[in-house]
Protein backbone atom coordinates (compact mmCIF):
# COMPACT_ATOMS: atom_id res chain seq x y z
CA UNK A 1 0.00 0.00 0.00
CA UNK A 2 3.18 2.01 -1.03
CA UNK A 3 2.15 6.00 -1.34
CA UNK A 4 -1.54 5.60 0.16
CA UNK A 5 -1.32 9.12 2.60
CA UNK A 6 0.24 10.72 -0.14
CA UNK A 7 -2.53 9.76 -2.85
CA UNK A 8 -5.41 10.20 -0.51
CA UNK A 9 -3.72 14.02 0.08
CA UNK A 10 -3.62 14.49 -3.41
CA UNK A 11 -7.74 13.06 -4.00
CA UNK A 12 -8.98 15.33 -1.10
CA UNK A 13 -6.81 18.42 -2.62
CA UNK A 14 -8.49 17.48 -6.48
CA UNK A 15 -12.01 17.27 -4.76
CA UNK A 16 -11.62 20.55 -3.46
CA UNK A 17 -9.86 22.46 -6.01
CA UNK A 18 -11.81 20.95 -9.09
CA UNK A 19 -14.93 21.69 -7.27
CA UNK A 20 -16.15 18.65 -6.94
CA UNK A 21 -16.82 18.92 -2.69
CA UNK A 22 -18.80 22.37 -3.39
CA UNK A 23 -20.53 20.97 -6.02
CA UNK A 24 -22.13 17.98 -4.05
CA UNK A 25 -22.53 19.92 -1.24
CA UNK A 26 -24.70 22.21 -3.83
CA UNK A 27 -26.50 19.68 -5.73
CA UNK A 28 -27.48 17.47 -2.42
CA UNK A 29 -28.21 21.38 -0.79
CA UNK A 30 -30.83 21.70 -3.59
CA UNK A 31 -32.44 18.32 -3.30
CA UNK A 32 -32.77 18.44 0.28
CA UNK A 33 -34.34 21.70 0.70
CA UNK A 34 -37.27 21.24 -2.37
CA UNK A 35 -39.07 18.12 -0.15
CA UNK A 36 -40.80 19.69 2.95
CA UNK A 37 -41.78 22.91 1.06
CA UNK A 38 -43.01 21.01 -2.15
CA UNK A 39 -44.83 18.43 -0.28
CA UNK A 40 -46.23 21.16 2.03
CA UNK A 41 -47.36 23.43 -0.75
CA UNK A 42 -48.69 21.27 -3.76
CA UNK A 43 -52.34 21.28 -3.14
CA UNK A 44 -51.94 25.16 -3.21
CA UNK A 45 -50.02 25.32 -6.40
CA UNK A 46 -52.08 22.70 -8.31
CA UNK A 47 -55.68 24.62 -6.76
CA UNK A 48 -53.71 28.39 -8.26
CA UNK A 49 -53.11 26.63 -11.50
CA UNK A 50 -56.25 25.39 -11.57
CA UNK A 51 -56.02 22.00 -11.86
CA UNK A 52 -56.69 20.78 -8.36
CA UNK A 53 -60.10 19.56 -9.19
CA UNK A 54 -58.98 17.32 -11.83
CA UNK A 55 -56.31 15.57 -9.28
CA UNK A 56 -58.58 15.02 -6.53
CA UNK A 57 -58.08 11.85 -4.78
CA UNK A 58 -54.39 11.85 -6.71
CA UNK A 59 -53.05 14.39 -3.70
CA UNK A 60 -53.59 14.08 -0.83
CA UNK A 61 -55.44 17.38 0.57
CA UNK A 62 -53.61 17.48 4.32
CA UNK A 63 -49.82 16.96 3.73
CA UNK A 64 -47.76 15.40 6.55
CA UNK A 65 -44.27 14.74 6.85
CA UNK A 66 -44.15 11.75 5.35
CA UNK A 67 -45.19 12.93 2.39
CA UNK A 68 -41.96 15.44 2.68
CA UNK A 69 -40.37 12.07 3.32
CA UNK A 70 -41.64 10.25 0.27
CA UNK A 71 -40.00 13.02 -2.20
CA UNK A 72 -37.04 13.00 -0.25
CA UNK A 73 -36.38 9.21 -0.50
CA UNK A 74 -37.83 9.74 -4.40
CA UNK A 75 -35.30 12.56 -5.51
CA UNK A 76 -32.30 11.19 -3.87
CA UNK A 77 -32.48 7.24 -4.99
CA UNK A 78 -32.77 9.29 -8.65
CA UNK A 79 -31.42 12.31 -9.34
CA UNK A 80 -29.27 12.30 -6.41
CA UNK A 81 -27.79 8.93 -7.08
CA UNK A 82 -27.38 9.99 -10.89
CA UNK A 83 -25.30 13.08 -9.69
CA UNK A 84 -23.11 11.28 -7.44
CA UNK A 85 -22.62 8.41 -10.33
CA UNK A 86 -21.67 11.23 -12.87
CA UNK A 87 -19.40 12.97 -10.75
CA UNK A 88 -17.55 9.94 -9.19
CA UNK A 89 -17.39 7.73 -12.17
CA UNK A 90 -15.14 9.52 -14.50
CA UNK A 91 -12.56 9.62 -11.73
CA UNK A 92 -10.10 6.45 -12.04
CA UNK A 93 -11.19 6.43 -15.95
CA UNK A 94 -10.11 9.74 -16.27
CA UNK A 95 -6.92 9.45 -14.79
CA UNK A 96 -6.28 6.21 -16.28
CA UNK A 97 -7.06 7.53 -20.23
CA UNK A 98 -4.78 11.01 -19.48
CA UNK A 99 -2.46 9.08 -18.24
CA UNK A 100 -1.47 11.24 -14.88
CA UNK A 101 -1.26 7.81 -12.91
CA UNK A 102 1.87 6.80 -14.91
CA UNK A 103 4.43 9.15 -13.48
CA UNK A 104 2.83 7.94 -9.37
CA UNK A 105 2.83 4.59 -10.59
CA UNK A 106 6.42 4.42 -11.80
CA UNK A 107 7.91 5.55 -8.90
CA UNK A 108 6.20 2.88 -6.82
CA UNK A 109 2.62 3.96 -5.76
CA UNK A 110 0.80 0.96 -5.02
CA UNK A 111 -2.05 0.21 -7.28
CA UNK A 112 -4.09 -1.17 -4.54
CA UNK A 113 -3.70 2.66 -3.03
CA UNK A 114 -5.08 4.25 -6.35
CA UNK A 115 -7.98 1.89 -6.50
CA UNK A 116 -9.22 1.99 -2.80
CA UNK A 117 -8.76 5.33 -2.72
CA UNK A 118 -10.52 6.34 -5.42
CA UNK A 119 -13.30 4.19 -3.72
CA UNK A 120 -13.36 5.93 -0.52
CA UNK A 121 -13.49 9.34 -1.52
CA UNK A 122 -16.37 8.75 -3.76
CA UNK A 123 -17.96 6.70 -1.16
CA UNK A 124 -16.92 9.87 1.13
CA UNK A 125 -18.37 12.58 -1.31
CA UNK A 126 -21.56 10.42 -1.37
CA UNK A 127 -21.81 10.55 2.18
CA UNK A 128 -21.45 13.94 2.55
CA UNK A 129 -24.06 14.61 0.04
CA UNK A 130 -26.25 12.78 1.51
CA UNK A 131 -25.71 14.11 4.66
CA UNK A 132 -26.02 17.48 3.59
CA UNK A 133 -30.04 16.21 1.97
CA UNK A 134 -30.68 14.40 5.09
CA UNK A 135 -30.36 17.15 7.42
CA UNK A 136 -31.34 19.75 5.14
CA UNK A 137 -34.76 17.96 4.49
CA UNK A 138 -34.99 16.82 8.44
CA UNK A 139 -34.86 20.98 9.21
CA UNK A 140 -37.42 21.90 6.74
CA UNK A 141 -39.83 18.91 8.02
CA UNK A 142 -39.30 20.04 11.22
CA UNK A 143 -40.35 23.65 10.36
CA UNK A 144 -42.98 22.99 7.92
CA UNK A 145 -44.62 19.89 9.81
CA UNK A 146 -44.08 20.60 13.41
CA UNK A 147 -44.52 18.12 15.80
CA UNK A 148 -44.86 15.27 13.21
CA UNK A 149 -42.11 11.88 13.53
CA UNK A 150 -41.75 9.37 11.15
CA UNK A 151 -40.40 5.55 11.95
CA UNK A 152 -37.17 4.16 10.63
CA UNK A 153 -35.82 7.38 8.96
CA UNK A 154 -31.48 6.77 9.85
CA UNK A 155 -32.38 3.48 8.43
CA UNK A 156 -34.13 4.39 5.17
CA UNK A 157 -31.78 7.12 5.04
CA UNK A 158 -29.17 4.36 5.37
CA UNK A 159 -30.28 1.96 2.67
CA UNK A 160 -30.28 4.90 0.29
CA UNK A 161 -26.25 5.49 1.35
CA UNK A 162 -25.86 1.17 0.65
CA UNK A 163 -27.68 1.22 -2.86
CA UNK A 164 -25.46 4.25 -3.49
CA UNK A 165 -22.24 2.45 -2.35
CA UNK A 166 -23.03 -0.58 -4.09
CA UNK A 167 -23.23 1.60 -7.32
CA UNK A 168 -20.19 3.33 -7.03
CA UNK A 169 -17.95 -0.03 -5.83
CA UNK A 170 -19.02 -0.60 -9.57
CA UNK A 171 -16.67 2.24 -10.83
CA UNK A 172 -13.43 1.53 -10.11
CA UNK A 173 -13.83 -2.49 -11.94
CA UNK A 174 -15.43 -0.40 -14.79
CA UNK A 175 -12.56 2.06 -15.01
CA UNK A 176 -10.31 -1.11 -15.47
CA UNK A 177 -11.78 -2.98 -17.66
CA UNK A 178 -12.71 -0.89 -20.72
CA UNK A 179 -11.11 2.07 -22.04
CA UNK A 180 -11.88 6.09 -22.40
CA UNK A 181 -12.27 8.43 -19.82
CA UNK A 182 -15.95 7.73 -19.18
CA UNK A 183 -15.29 4.10 -19.37
CA UNK A 184 -15.69 4.20 -14.87
CA UNK A 185 -20.25 4.88 -15.48
CA UNK A 186 -20.51 1.29 -18.12
CA UNK A 187 -20.66 -1.09 -15.37
CA UNK A 188 -22.97 0.95 -13.15
CA UNK A 189 -24.98 1.88 -15.78
CA UNK A 190 -25.38 -1.65 -17.07
CA UNK A 191 -26.04 -3.33 -13.55
CA UNK A 192 -28.68 -0.68 -13.07
CA UNK A 193 -30.36 -1.48 -16.65
CA UNK A 194 -30.25 -4.92 -15.71
CA UNK A 195 -31.72 -4.48 -12.32
CA UNK A 196 -34.54 -2.47 -13.37
CA UNK A 197 -35.32 -5.15 -15.90
CA UNK A 198 -35.47 -7.51 -12.95
CA UNK A 199 -37.99 -5.75 -11.33
CA UNK A 200 -40.21 -6.85 -13.57
CA UNK A 201 -39.91 -10.79 -12.35
CA UNK A 202 -41.62 -10.84 -9.32
CA UNK A 203 -39.70 -14.06 -7.90
CA UNK A 204 -36.22 -12.22 -7.91
CA UNK A 205 -37.72 -9.23 -6.72
CA UNK A 206 -37.17 -9.92 -3.09
CA UNK A 207 -33.43 -9.61 -4.17
CA UNK A 208 -32.83 -6.86 -6.03
CA UNK A 209 -30.83 -4.11 -4.19
CA UNK A 210 -32.95 -1.12 -6.22
CA UNK A 211 -35.22 -1.59 -3.17
CA UNK A 212 -33.02 -0.23 -1.48
CA UNK A 213 -33.70 2.93 -3.11
CA UNK A 214 -37.23 2.65 -4.37
CA UNK A 215 -39.10 1.22 -1.27
CA UNK A 216 -36.93 2.15 1.53
CA UNK A 217 -39.50 4.87 2.28
CA UNK A 218 -42.27 2.26 3.20
CA UNK A 219 -40.40 1.46 6.03
CA UNK A 220 -41.54 5.46 7.36
CA UNK A 221 -45.25 4.56 7.65
CA UNK A 222 -44.75 0.57 8.47
CA UNK A 223 -45.90 -0.18 4.88
CA UNK A 224 -42.38 -2.46 4.93
CA UNK A 225 -40.40 -4.35 7.03
CA UNK A 226 -36.78 -4.34 8.59
CA UNK A 227 -36.55 -7.73 7.01
CA UNK A 228 -37.35 -7.02 3.40
CA UNK A 229 -34.38 -5.12 3.07
CA UNK A 230 -31.82 -8.13 4.55
CA UNK A 231 -31.99 -9.83 1.38
CA UNK A 232 -31.24 -6.74 -1.35
CA UNK A 233 -28.68 -5.30 0.93
CA UNK A 234 -26.95 -8.53 1.24
CA UNK A 235 -26.87 -8.71 -2.50
CA UNK A 236 -25.73 -5.11 -2.54
CA UNK A 237 -23.33 -5.38 0.01
CA UNK A 238 -21.63 -8.82 -1.43
CA UNK A 239 -21.49 -7.77 -4.89
CA UNK A 240 -19.82 -4.34 -3.82
CA UNK A 241 -17.04 -6.37 -1.98
CA UNK A 242 -16.82 -9.00 -4.77
CA UNK A 243 -16.20 -6.22 -7.44
CA UNK A 244 -13.92 -3.83 -5.05
CA UNK A 245 -11.36 -7.22 -5.20
CA UNK A 246 -11.82 -7.65 -8.71
CA UNK A 247 -11.26 -4.43 -9.07
CA UNK A 248 -7.90 -4.61 -6.90
CA UNK A 249 -6.56 -7.59 -8.15
CA UNK A 250 -7.07 -6.37 -12.63
CA UNK A 251 -5.78 -3.18 -12.04
CA UNK A 252 -2.22 -5.15 -10.66
CA UNK A 253 -1.80 -6.68 -13.83
CA UNK A 254 -3.41 -3.67 -15.87
CA UNK A 255 -1.55 -2.11 -18.77
CA UNK A 256 -1.50 1.49 -18.77
CA UNK B 1 26.25 -6.95 -15.26
CA UNK B 2 24.62 -4.43 -16.48
CA UNK B 3 22.49 -1.61 -14.09
CA UNK B 4 19.76 -2.63 -16.98
CA UNK B 5 19.65 -5.54 -18.23
CA UNK B 6 17.69 -5.97 -21.39
CA UNK B 7 17.23 -9.56 -22.62
CA UNK B 8 15.34 -11.21 -25.55
CA UNK B 9 12.37 -9.09 -24.97
CA UNK B 10 9.31 -9.81 -27.38
CA UNK B 11 6.31 -7.71 -28.47
CA UNK B 12 3.52 -8.13 -30.72
CA UNK B 13 0.70 -5.65 -31.83
CA UNK B 14 -1.67 -7.58 -33.51
CA UNK B 15 0.26 -8.31 -36.78
CA UNK B 16 3.44 -6.24 -35.76
CA UNK B 17 6.32 -7.98 -34.53
CA UNK B 18 7.96 -4.60 -32.67
CA UNK B 19 10.28 -6.18 -30.31
CA UNK B 20 12.18 -9.15 -31.50
CA UNK B 21 14.59 -10.67 -28.93
CA UNK B 22 15.33 -7.84 -28.13
CA UNK B 23 18.64 -7.26 -26.15
CA UNK B 24 21.04 -4.75 -24.92
CA UNK B 25 22.48 -3.88 -21.53
CA UNK B 26 23.11 0.19 -19.81
CA UNK B 27 26.09 0.27 -17.73
CA UNK B 28 26.15 2.28 -14.33
CA UNK B 29 27.09 6.05 -14.58
CA UNK B 30 26.46 6.07 -18.95
CA UNK B 31 24.05 8.09 -20.35
CA UNK B 32 22.77 5.62 -22.96
CA UNK B 33 21.18 6.93 -26.30
CA UNK B 34 18.56 4.47 -27.66
CA UNK B 35 18.10 5.43 -31.42
CA UNK B 36 15.27 4.46 -33.72
CA UNK B 37 12.78 5.71 -35.86
CA UNK B 38 9.34 7.13 -34.83
CA UNK B 39 7.22 3.44 -34.10
CA UNK B 40 10.18 1.48 -34.12
CA UNK B 41 9.35 0.32 -30.70
CA UNK B 42 11.36 2.26 -28.13
CA UNK B 43 8.75 3.41 -25.77
CA UNK B 44 7.13 0.28 -26.46
CA UNK B 45 10.52 -0.91 -24.51
CA UNK B 46 10.54 1.90 -21.86
CA UNK B 47 6.82 1.27 -21.09
CA UNK B 48 7.81 -3.04 -20.24
CA UNK B 49 10.91 -1.36 -18.63
CA UNK B 50 8.54 0.75 -16.01
CA UNK B 51 6.00 -2.42 -15.62
CA UNK B 52 3.63 -0.77 -17.87
CA UNK B 53 3.37 -3.41 -20.26
CA UNK B 54 3.56 -6.76 -20.83
CA UNK B 55 6.41 -7.88 -22.81
CA UNK B 56 5.45 -11.97 -24.46
CA UNK B 57 9.18 -12.83 -23.84
CA UNK B 58 11.94 -12.35 -22.28
CA UNK B 59 13.12 -10.31 -19.18
CA UNK B 60 14.30 -6.82 -17.78
CA UNK B 61 16.53 -7.11 -14.57
CA UNK B 62 17.55 -3.46 -12.91
CA UNK B 63 20.13 -3.76 -10.74
CA UNK B 64 19.88 -7.55 -10.76
CA UNK B 65 16.10 -7.10 -9.66
CA UNK B 66 13.57 -8.80 -11.99
CA UNK B 67 10.94 -6.13 -13.63
CA UNK B 68 7.93 -7.49 -13.11
CA UNK B 69 4.31 -6.42 -15.47
CA UNK B 70 2.26 -4.41 -13.23
CA UNK B 71 2.93 -3.68 -9.91
CA UNK B 72 7.10 -3.81 -9.77
CA UNK B 73 9.54 -2.92 -6.55
CA UNK B 74 12.15 -2.06 -9.12
CA UNK B 75 10.05 1.03 -9.94
CA UNK B 76 11.48 2.32 -6.57
CA UNK B 77 15.16 2.34 -8.82
CA UNK B 78 13.51 4.38 -11.41
CA UNK B 79 12.68 8.01 -12.54
CA UNK B 80 10.46 8.03 -15.76
CA UNK B 81 9.73 10.64 -18.41
CA UNK B 82 7.39 9.78 -20.65
CA UNK B 83 7.21 11.63 -24.33
CA UNK B 84 4.08 13.63 -23.26
CA UNK B 85 4.29 13.54 -18.86
CA UNK B 86 0.94 14.36 -17.93
CA UNK B 87 0.40 15.89 -14.22
CA UNK B 88 -2.72 16.72 -12.01
CA UNK B 89 -2.84 20.44 -13.37
CA UNK B 90 -4.27 21.91 -10.50
CA UNK B 91 -1.21 21.35 -8.45
CA UNK B 92 2.03 23.56 -8.95
CA UNK B 93 5.58 22.48 -9.05
CA UNK B 94 6.09 22.61 -5.28
CA UNK B 95 3.05 20.72 -4.68
CA UNK B 96 3.60 17.94 -7.26
CA UNK B 97 7.44 17.61 -6.67
CA UNK B 98 6.59 17.09 -2.46
CA UNK B 99 3.41 14.49 -3.74
CA UNK B 100 5.94 12.43 -5.97
CA UNK B 101 8.14 12.69 -2.59
CA UNK B 102 5.92 11.26 -0.24
CA UNK B 103 4.93 8.46 -2.64
CA UNK B 104 8.32 7.12 -2.59
CA UNK B 105 8.48 7.78 0.99
CA UNK B 106 11.05 10.51 1.69
CA UNK B 107 10.21 12.58 4.67
CA UNK B 108 9.10 16.21 4.56
CA UNK B 109 12.63 17.40 5.50
CA UNK B 110 14.29 15.79 2.39
CA UNK B 111 10.95 16.64 0.07
CA UNK B 112 11.84 20.22 0.71
CA UNK B 113 15.52 20.15 0.38
CA UNK B 114 15.04 18.03 -2.61
CA UNK B 115 12.18 20.16 -4.30
CA UNK B 116 13.81 23.43 -4.01
CA UNK B 117 17.39 22.01 -4.92
CA UNK B 118 15.10 20.71 -8.38
CA UNK B 119 13.34 23.52 -9.03
CA UNK B 120 16.56 25.51 -9.25
CA UNK B 121 18.43 22.73 -11.28
CA UNK B 122 15.51 22.90 -14.07
CA UNK B 123 15.20 26.26 -14.33
CA UNK B 124 11.50 26.79 -13.11
CA UNK B 125 12.37 28.96 -9.63
CA UNK B 126 9.79 31.99 -10.99
CA UNK B 127 6.78 29.81 -12.03
CA UNK B 128 7.51 26.87 -8.67
CA UNK B 129 4.35 28.15 -6.78
CA UNK B 130 2.07 28.85 -10.27
CA UNK B 131 -0.64 26.16 -11.37
CA UNK B 132 0.75 23.12 -13.65
CA UNK B 133 -2.07 23.55 -15.77
CA UNK B 134 -0.46 26.96 -17.28
CA UNK B 135 2.90 25.33 -17.77
CA UNK B 136 4.17 25.34 -21.43
CA UNK B 137 5.07 22.25 -23.10
CA UNK B 138 8.95 22.99 -22.52
CA UNK B 139 7.97 23.57 -19.02
CA UNK B 140 5.95 20.53 -18.38
CA UNK B 141 9.54 18.65 -19.55
CA UNK B 142 11.47 20.51 -17.21
CA UNK B 143 8.93 19.61 -14.54
CA UNK B 144 8.84 16.00 -15.64
CA UNK B 145 12.69 15.57 -15.34
CA UNK B 146 12.61 17.26 -11.60
CA UNK B 147 9.55 14.43 -11.26
CA UNK B 148 11.50 11.85 -12.33
CA UNK B 149 15.05 12.69 -10.05
CA UNK B 150 12.89 13.57 -6.83
CA UNK B 151 13.91 10.39 -4.93
CA UNK B 152 17.47 10.09 -6.17
CA UNK B 153 16.69 7.11 -8.84
CA UNK B 154 19.55 4.85 -9.92
CA UNK B 155 18.73 4.97 -13.65
CA UNK B 156 16.61 7.63 -15.45
CA UNK B 157 14.71 7.29 -18.02
CA UNK B 158 13.83 9.56 -20.52
CA UNK B 159 11.05 9.04 -23.82
CA UNK B 160 11.97 11.54 -26.43
CA UNK B 161 12.07 14.26 -24.01
CA UNK B 162 13.00 16.74 -27.01
CA UNK B 163 11.17 15.82 -29.62
CA UNK B 164 8.39 18.17 -29.21
CA UNK B 165 10.10 20.85 -28.21
CA UNK B 166 11.47 24.16 -29.97
CA UNK B 167 15.34 24.23 -30.78
CA UNK B 168 15.44 26.87 -27.41
CA UNK B 169 13.23 24.30 -25.00
CA UNK B 170 15.76 20.97 -26.71
CA UNK B 171 18.91 22.90 -25.87
CA UNK B 172 17.36 23.44 -22.22
CA UNK B 173 16.50 19.80 -21.59
CA UNK B 174 20.12 18.32 -22.87
CA UNK B 175 21.72 20.78 -20.66
CA UNK B 176 20.10 19.44 -17.74
CA UNK B 177 20.37 15.97 -18.85
CA UNK B 178 24.04 16.85 -19.27
CA UNK B 179 24.14 18.06 -15.71
CA UNK B 180 22.22 14.55 -14.36
CA UNK B 181 24.68 12.44 -15.90
CA UNK B 182 26.64 13.69 -12.65
CA UNK B 183 23.81 11.96 -10.37
CA UNK B 184 22.75 9.06 -12.65
CA UNK B 185 22.63 6.59 -15.16
CA UNK B 186 20.49 7.87 -18.09
CA UNK B 187 18.66 5.90 -20.90
CA UNK B 188 17.48 8.38 -23.56
CA UNK B 189 15.68 7.66 -26.50
CA UNK B 190 15.13 10.28 -29.51
CA UNK B 191 15.37 9.87 -32.98
CA UNK B 192 16.98 13.33 -33.09
CA UNK B 193 20.98 12.29 -34.06
CA UNK B 194 22.40 15.57 -32.95
CA UNK B 195 20.84 15.32 -29.11
CA UNK B 196 22.71 11.71 -28.88
CA UNK B 197 26.08 13.16 -30.42
CA UNK B 198 26.02 16.04 -27.67
CA UNK B 199 25.38 13.94 -24.61
CA UNK B 200 25.40 10.54 -24.76
CA UNK B 201 28.24 7.80 -24.70
CA UNK B 202 27.07 4.41 -25.27
CA UNK B 203 24.63 3.98 -27.83
CA UNK B 204 21.58 1.34 -29.00
CA UNK B 205 20.12 1.69 -32.67
CA UNK B 206 16.69 0.30 -32.71
CA UNK B 207 15.62 -1.46 -35.88
CA UNK B 208 12.87 -4.12 -36.75
CA UNK B 209 12.50 -4.99 -33.49
CA UNK B 210 16.38 -5.34 -32.64
CA UNK B 211 19.64 -3.60 -31.90
CA UNK B 212 20.96 -3.35 -34.96
CA UNK B 213 24.20 -0.59 -33.83
CA UNK B 214 24.76 -0.75 -30.39
CA UNK B 215 28.07 0.44 -27.68
CA UNK B 216 30.26 3.28 -27.27
CA UNK B 217 29.61 5.50 -29.31
CA UNK B 218 33.09 6.78 -29.96
CA UNK B 219 33.94 3.27 -30.18
CA UNK B 220 31.76 2.68 -32.75
CA UNK B 221 33.09 5.62 -34.91
CA UNK B 222 36.30 4.34 -34.81
CA UNK B 223 35.39 1.06 -36.00
CA UNK B 224 33.16 2.38 -38.55
CA UNK B 225 35.88 5.03 -39.76
CA UNK B 226 36.36 5.41 -43.63
CA UNK B 227 39.38 6.98 -43.58
CA UNK B 228 38.23 9.79 -46.23
CA UNK B 229 39.91 12.74 -46.87
CA UNK B 230 38.20 15.82 -48.44
CA UNK B 231 40.12 18.35 -50.87
CA UNK B 232 40.13 21.23 -52.43
CA UNK B 233 42.10 22.93 -54.42
CA UNK B 234 42.57 26.54 -56.23
CA UNK B 235 42.90 27.72 -59.10
CA UNK B 236 41.86 23.97 -60.92
CA UNK B 237 38.68 24.61 -63.06
CA UNK B 238 35.45 21.46 -63.16
CA UNK B 239 36.78 20.26 -66.08
CA UNK B 240 40.74 20.39 -64.77
CA UNK B 241 39.32 18.88 -61.51
CA UNK B 242 37.74 15.86 -63.65
CA UNK B 243 41.28 15.06 -65.45
CA UNK B 244 42.39 14.97 -61.86
CA UNK B 245 40.55 12.59 -60.19
CA UNK B 246 40.69 10.46 -63.40
CA UNK B 247 44.63 10.39 -62.56
CA UNK B 248 43.56 10.03 -59.11
CA UNK B 249 41.74 7.02 -59.06
CA UNK B 250 44.67 5.20 -60.66
CA UNK B 251 46.64 5.34 -57.86
CA UNK B 252 46.94 2.31 -56.14
CA UNK B 253 46.16 3.06 -52.56
CA UNK B 254 42.86 5.55 -53.82
CA UNK B 255 40.48 2.86 -53.10
CA UNK B 256 37.15 4.95 -54.19
CA UNK B 257 37.19 9.07 -55.15
CA UNK B 258 34.23 11.21 -55.63
CA UNK B 259 33.61 15.10 -56.87
CA UNK B 260 31.03 17.10 -54.23
CA UNK B 261 30.95 20.62 -56.16
CA UNK B 262 34.77 21.56 -56.31
CA UNK B 263 35.89 19.19 -53.39
CA UNK B 264 37.46 16.00 -54.10
CA UNK B 265 36.78 12.69 -51.48
CA UNK B 266 39.13 10.29 -51.51
CA UNK B 267 38.99 7.02 -49.52
CA UNK B 268 42.70 5.54 -48.92
CA UNK B 269 43.47 2.76 -46.74
CA UNK B 270 44.97 4.64 -44.46
CA UNK B 271 45.05 7.93 -43.93
CA UNK B 272 48.34 8.26 -41.98
CA UNK B 273 50.70 6.56 -44.81
CA UNK B 274 48.25 7.32 -47.91
CA UNK B 275 47.74 11.18 -46.92
CA UNK B 276 51.50 11.92 -47.19
CA UNK B 277 51.66 10.10 -50.80
CA UNK B 278 48.56 11.57 -52.11
CA UNK B 279 50.27 15.05 -51.19
CA UNK B 280 52.93 14.20 -52.52
CA UNK B 281 51.20 13.84 -55.90
CA UNK B 282 49.45 17.49 -55.65
CA UNK B 283 52.87 18.38 -54.96
CA UNK B 284 54.30 17.45 -58.25
CA UNK B 285 51.76 18.04 -60.24
CA UNK B 286 51.97 21.61 -58.77
CA UNK B 287 48.78 22.23 -57.32
CA UNK B 288 48.24 24.63 -54.62
CA UNK B 289 46.21 23.11 -51.57
CA UNK B 290 43.02 25.21 -50.25
CA UNK B 291 42.14 22.75 -47.49
CA UNK B 292 42.55 19.48 -46.33
CA UNK B 293 40.56 17.57 -44.09
CA UNK B 294 40.17 13.92 -42.70
CA UNK B 295 36.36 13.12 -42.70
CA UNK B 296 35.22 11.44 -39.11
CA UNK B 297 32.42 9.23 -39.41
CA UNK B 298 28.90 10.93 -38.03
CA UNK B 299 26.29 9.00 -36.21
CA UNK B 300 24.05 10.34 -38.99
CA UNK B 301 26.07 8.39 -41.62
CA UNK B 302 26.09 5.10 -39.47
CA UNK B 303 22.84 5.19 -38.45
CA UNK B 304 21.57 5.55 -41.97
CA UNK B 305 24.01 3.13 -43.16
CA UNK B 306 22.70 0.62 -40.39
CA UNK B 307 18.88 0.95 -40.88
CA UNK B 308 19.27 0.96 -44.88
Amino acid sequence: MNGFSAFLSKELLQALRSMRFLIVVAAFLILGLMNAPLAKFTPQILELAGVGEMLEGLIPPTPVAFDAWAQFFSNIAQMGILAILLLCGPMLSWEKSKGTLVLPLTKGLGRMSVVLIKFIVMTLLWTLGLLVASLVSWGCTLVLFPGETVEYLALGIFLLWLLGVFLLALVPLSSVLFRGSMSGLILPGAVLFIFLIALAFPNLISWNPLLLGQNSVLLLIGAAETGDFLAPSLVAGITAIVTLVAALISFRKAAL
Amino acid sequence: MGLLVVDSLSKRFKDLQVLDQLSFEVEEGSVFGFIGKNGSGKTTTMKIITGLLKAEGGQVYIKGRKVEFGETPTNHLLGYLPDVPEFYSFMNAYEYLSFCGRVTGMNSTDIDRKATELIALVGLQDSAKRRIRGYSRGMKQRLGIAQALVHDPVLLICDEPTSALDPQGRSEILAILSQVRERTTVLFSTHILADVERICDTVGVLNDGKIVLGGNLERIKSTHRRDTIALTLDGVSLAGLDTLATELRALPFVERLSLQGMAMLVDVKSVQEDGQQLLAQLVEKRLTLLSYQVIEPTLENLYLDVIA
